[in-house]
């Protein structure tokens, strides 16, 4: 039996990153103290999110309301499993990102970096919300709120490369903005309530025609174009101009997670796994997945500069998230949820090895890199952890998840059962772009003897604080709770089965 | 039921790095340079399209009007001269850009003389009344 | 005792003095002028304020003029729709007075005593529109209003007369068409008191007169109003004019045509006659749509940012048109009836005054009037341009802006009279969230201009040049507003005030039939 616990505290988890933001202005021109600030907000924010899960391990919902915007809309939080655990994963990587940001952001010297540091924190405050809302229109207000918010970090540099970057990546998501807002009118129109119910929103097949579903379907999709499904997905790479500590976090976690949680979301809580295997919306769903999986790993294959080769394994890990969601079972829905923390760490190694790679050599291409193991070791191993986790081999996260997901095709039955093999593919192009690097920057010959050292030890810290993380999560994938709030979660998702045949 | 692709994925792997250890060169280098040449040539090609695409619309809201007497231009040249040699070529693409350039850059709007707008009004006035008393007229 | 009743007629003939009361002090001492004006319009307000709560509380007010009854005398009538268009027309203009001061200094040095006379006929005028309860009386005031308003619209002399002329030319004909219209239901009725008509009129709809009167009216009203396509005076008149005339025009003039036109519509004919003699809502609904779209391109295309704003009230206008003729169709209490309109009527206000205001803080500043020139002006203005951007957002619809807020509410208007028997409506939706875009194209061009461009980014040293503070409290205190009021309309959304107008109206959730 599901209890709903009234409580502030979600609002205080939200808060802290407002707060943070008007003391970073008040205190712009002492950066030592501002920087403060966000690392303190950062590690309170992340206490109090951790600080939901007991109750919600017991299979309680956190509920916090503020208002009623229309009847049976409320502007309001409602803390599940699901919620916390990109909770969890933003906000933990939020101070780890913060301390690198300082580093990154210190040894460029960067230019206004108070506004850097102000966006950041409502970018946090943009994710946490998305993360902790309990209907569409709450989790609409946030999605903007973190779109509007991301534009300064992208067109940070000023210039006309990062002005055109900033300009595509709004055009994109706002336009995508559009597409929510007319999904979450036509559902409330609908079905008269916007509520995340665990199984999907029960009278929404009742009250619609099939066609005005996969309509709806079709707009939620659009909607979250966050997720970069192809061939929606080109914001992503040309954001790349961004600073790397923007990438990683906002790249790698926050921005293009929200994407592809809502659309775990809109599956499991509103249409529900029922009314999608009934309305056919899983094969749809699926072959978006498998296109975007396999031209992401083509398009990785051909990039040069390693940002962008990672920005393209984003895009295709990202579709395994999506992939997993459209199986419709129960292991492939685990696999898709367990998969955003895990993905998020391990990207985000690789993200900031990159940074610390451009900081201490001032390299961004891979052909470029050649010999630079052995000048920067610490950074480049936890490169190769990262990269191993991408390419789905133990001893990474990344290889429970597509374990759990190879189960879900074979639990789907049916053609599905095969689909293994196309994960296979994947797997294996992911190793074609990635190993490459990690032989390039160990074994081949440096071109000139360059003097250069590990990048500062503020960006070291977090760099290998994830790495290690990415391998905990194997041995250990409880860790931050993780597992077993996906439990949980899945618990009151009750989709049938979990019996592996 | 065997999990056949994770054994096969671990074989890869081996069989990647004892292709490193004899060859020194990643194995694939076919598809590698297919992704390179063709695929990103198809993707920028398509990405090009798209932009200008954009582009396009930008530039017809700028001045309508405008836009589309050179756009009827641009097709009424393009109709004159339908295969282009070699030759004509460079010729063509400047009697386009010439096209492109009679574009007014700052003054989009070609402003309404009072003229114009009382004839406007007048016009939107019977069309006013004629929808509304025609139809009552006419009626049974 | 001054009683509330006694306030209408007050709002409107302490105005009136006030006005020659500058005239004659500003002959004396000039600076005397603007903190005349000031003093006025706050009291008005704080009348204003009264005249909501009493209307909210007690009922509608009755004042006969010289006691006088009607229909031989004037009559003012207050009730829910009045008082609130009055509250929000007053403490736009309040704010726009008080941003005047120093702005009028600047730009108009020699001409302070006859703009702040010429001001307070213009707030005469609006004020008596609301106030009236006489169909000729209301006309004798929109000519007050435009008269000033083709006056200070002119003040900038050069281009600027050029600009009020063909306003002067096409306010003029407006005017006719209205005139015609009150001539045409005098010769049938033999009265020109509002209530008087709505009581007589409903046994000669059949008449073609009647019906013909009220195509006037729309007509004249449209030109007041600046509906497409019938905005040809607009653009140019807002650009030339002084930015606060300019925040006024487009933030409460032509609102207040709206509201002229939704009480000829409602109180003078009724929803009956509207949905069944002449059924020209329909018409007004896809006129506003493709109004919303075209003023939207023509802003894009604009280089000259008041013109650009000037190009996107025409768009809002459409907006809260749609609203207005999507206010027959609906029939929810939250967001049926006039609710949208009225909501967007407040929120049009708060962005567009913002807006305008902005634009003209940064001719105050430094001549600026061409987007391109505003290049990296967030870091010498950074107040200002926070303003600028907050309203751009709304603007734009972000929740929780106004913007958004208004945005739903039609959007689920459009779609609660598509499912109610005019499938066709769905369009509008299509439109809304087109147009949203459009907004983000020609908004988030400035935006990206002031915070993004310019040269030395790397530098540290650029020079604080913000505006004086009688200045920038106005522009802060709008453009909070457009999220403050964002998040008040999600709160409190069926509104008492708005429950009373459309019960009024038989409108919304009090739709007979």
């Amino acid at each position: 039996m599901i209890a709903e616990v009234e409580s502030l505290t979600p609002v205080f988890a939200i808060l802290c990153p407002a707060i943070a933001s008007i003391l970073i202005i008040l205190f712009g021109k002492w950066p030592n103290i501002r920087e403060c600030w966000t690392m303190l907000a950062g590690i309170l924010q992340f206490l109090i999110v951790i600080s939901m899960v007991p109750v919600i391990l017991d299979g309680n919902i956190i509920t916090c309301t503020f208002f009623t915007a229309l009847p049976n809309v409320e502007f309001g939080f409602s803390v599940d499993a699901f919620g916390l655990v990109f909770a969890i994963t933003s906000s933990f990587l939020w101070i780890l990102v913060s301390s690198y940001s300082i580093g990154y952001m210190r040894s460029l010297h960067e230019h206004a970096q108070t506004r850097y540091y102000f966006c950041f924190a409502w970018a946090i405050f943009g994710a946490v919300g998305i993360a902790l809302s309990g209907n569409l229109l709450t989790m609409f207000i946030f999605y903007e709120i973190l779109t509007v918010s991301t534009y300064p970090l992208v067109a940070h540099d000023q210039t006309p490369e990062a002005l055109f970057a900033g300009r595509k990546y709004l055009a994109y998501l706002l336009t995508a903005g559009v597409f929510f807002l007319a999904a979450m009118i036509i559902t409330y129109h609908i079905s008269g309530t916007t509520d995340f119910v665990n199984g999907g929103i029960p009278n929404l097949a009742a009250e619609a025609s099939r066609a005005v579903l996969v309509v709806l379907f079709m707009l939620f999709l659009l909607g979250f174009m966050k997720a970069a499904w192809m061939p929606f997905h080109s914001w992503l790479p040309t954001a790349m101009a961004a600073p790397t500590p923007v990438s990683a976090l906002l790249h790698a976690v926050a921005v293009v997670k929200a994407g592809v949680f809502g659309i775990i979301r809109v599956v499991c809580y509103i249409f529900g796994v029922d009314l999608m295997h009934e309305l056919g919306l899983g094969l749809l769903l699926i072959s978006i997945a498998i296109f975007t999986l396999i031209v992401a790993n083509l398009f990785a294959l051909a990039q040069d500069n390693l940002k962008k080769r990672l920005a393209y394994s984003t895009i295709n890990q990202l579709s395994l998230v999506i992939f997993g969601a459209a199986l419709l079972t129960h292991d492939g829905i685990e696999g898709a949820m367990i998969h955003i923390p895990f993905h998020a760490f391990m990207k985000i190694t690789l993200f900031m090895c990159a940074g610390a790679i451009m900081v201490a050599s001032g390299k961004k291409n891979i052909s470029d890199m050649a010999g630079i193991g052995r000048v920067m070791p610490v950074t480049l191993i936890a490169f190769t952890i990262g990269a191993l986790g991408m390419c789905a081999l133990p001893p990474t996260a990344g290889y429970l998840s597509h374990h759990l997901l190879v189960h879900g095709c074979i639990e789907a039955g049916g053609a599905i059962s095969y689909f293994p093999y196309i994960l296979l593919i994947v797997a294996i192009l992911d190793v074609m772009y990635f190993f490459p690097i990690i032989y390039i920057a160990f074994f081949k010959k440096p071109e000139g003897g360059s003097k250069l050292k590990e990048a500062p030890i503020f960006m070291l810290v977090p760099i290998v604080i994830t790495a290690t993380c990415s391998i905990i999560f194997y041995l250990y994938p409880d860790l931050f709770y993780m597992s077993d709030l996906v439990e949980t979660a899945m618990t009151s998702l009750n989709i049938g089965g979990g019996v592996h045949p | 039921m065997i999990l056949i692709d994770e054994p096969l994925m671990f074989a890869f792997v081996a069989f990647w790095i004892i292709w490193m250890v004899i060859f020194k060169t990643p194995p694939g280098q076919w598809l590698i340079r297919l992704c390179e040449g063709p695929l990103m040539a198809f993707a920028r090609y398509i990405d090009f399209h798209v932009m200008k695409l954009a582009a396009f619309f930008v530039w017809i809201s700028t001045n309508p009007v405008a836009a589309m007497k050179i756009k009827g231009k641009e097709v009424k040249l393009k109709v004159e001269q339908p295969s282009i040699t070699p030759e004509k070529a460079a010729e063509y693409e400047r009697d386009l850009e010439d096209i492109h350039k009679m574009q007014p850059q700052r003054e989009p709007m070609v402003r309404l003389n009072i003229g114009t707008a009382l004839l406007l009004i007048l016009v939107f006035i019977a069309l006013y009344l004629l929808a509304m008393f025609m139809g009552r007229w006419l009626a049974p | 005792m001054l009683s509330v009743e006694h306030l209408p007629v007050l709002v409107v003939v302490i105005s009136m003095l006030s006005s020659l009361t500058i005239l004659i002090a500003g002959w004396l001492n000039k600076k005397s002028c603007c903190f005349i004006a000031f003093a006025t319009i706050l009291i008005q307000f704080i009348m204003s304020l009264f005249i909501l709560q009493h209307v909210t509380t007690e009922g509608t007010i009755i004042y006969w003029l010289g006691g006088w009854s009607p229909p031989w005398g004037i009559e003012y009538v207050v009730d829910a729709l009045n008082a609130y268009v009055l509250v929000l027309l007053l403490f736009l203009a309040l704010v726009c007075v008080t941003y005047s001061k120093r702005s009028i200094e600047h730009e108009l040095p020699r001409q302070i005593v006859s703009f702040y006379v010429l001001f307070q006929l213009l707030i005469t005028g609006l004020c008596g529109i609301t106030l009236t309860g006489d169909i000729f009386n209301m006309y004798v005031f929109i000519e007050v209003t435009s008269l000033s308003a083709y006056a200070l619209i002119a003040s900038r002399g050069k281009i600027a007369l050029k600009a009020s002329f063909t306003y002067l030319v096409l306010g003029a004909i407006g005017a006719c068409f209205f005139l015609l219209g009150i001539g045409f239901l005098y010769a049938i009725t033999g009265t020109l008191n509002i209530h008087d008509l709505s009581l007589i009129l409903p046994s000669y709809y059949d008449n073609r007169a009647v019906q013909a009167a009220f195509v006037f009216f729309t007509v004249g009203l449209s030109i007041k109003m600046a509906l497409f396509p019938l905005h040809v005076w607009l653009p140019d008149a807002h650009s030339f004019a002084p930015s606060e005339i300019s925040a006024l025009l487009s933030g409460i003039i032509i609102e207040v045509s709206t509201y002229a036109f939704i009480r000829i519509s409602f109180s003078v004919y009724t929803v009956d006659f509207i949905t069944r003699y002449v059924p020209i809502f329909d018409f007004i609904c896809w006129l506003s749509a493709i109004g919303i779209i075209v003023g939207s391109v023509l802003a894009i295309a604009q280089y000259n940012l008041k013109r650009m704003l000037a190009y996107s009230s025409v768009s809002q206008m459409g907006y809260i048109m749609l609203a207005v003729g999507l206010s027959t169709s609906t029939h929810s209490p939250l967001w049926g009836g006039l609710n949208p309109a009225l909501m967007h009527i407040v929120n049009h206000a708060l962005m567009k005054g913002c807006l305008f205001l902005v634009a003209g803080a940064f001719i105050y500043k430094a001549e600026l009037w061409d987007i391109a020139d505003l290049k990296g002006l967030a870091r010498k203005m950074p107040y200002t341009c926070f303003g600028f951007t907050l309203a751009a957002i709304s603007m734009i619809g972000v929740p929780p802006s106004v913007g958004f807020v208004s945005k739903v509410y039609i959007i689920f208007a459009s779609l609660d009279a598509a499912s109610a028997g005019h499938p066709a409506y769905i369009v509008f939706v299509a439109v809304l969230l087109f147009s949203t875009l459009l907004n983000l194209v020609y908004f988030w061009r400035v935006v990206e201009t002031l915070y993004m461009k310019g040269e030395d980014i790397h530098s540290e040293s650029v020079k604080r040049d913000e505006l004086p503070l009688s200045m920038l409290i106005p522009v802060l205190i709008l453009a909070a507003l457009c999220i403050i009021v964002g998040i008040f309309w999600l709160i409190e959304m069926p509104l008492p005030v708005f429950d009373q107008i459309n019960e009024l109206f038989h409108l919304g959730a009090y739709a007979t039939s």
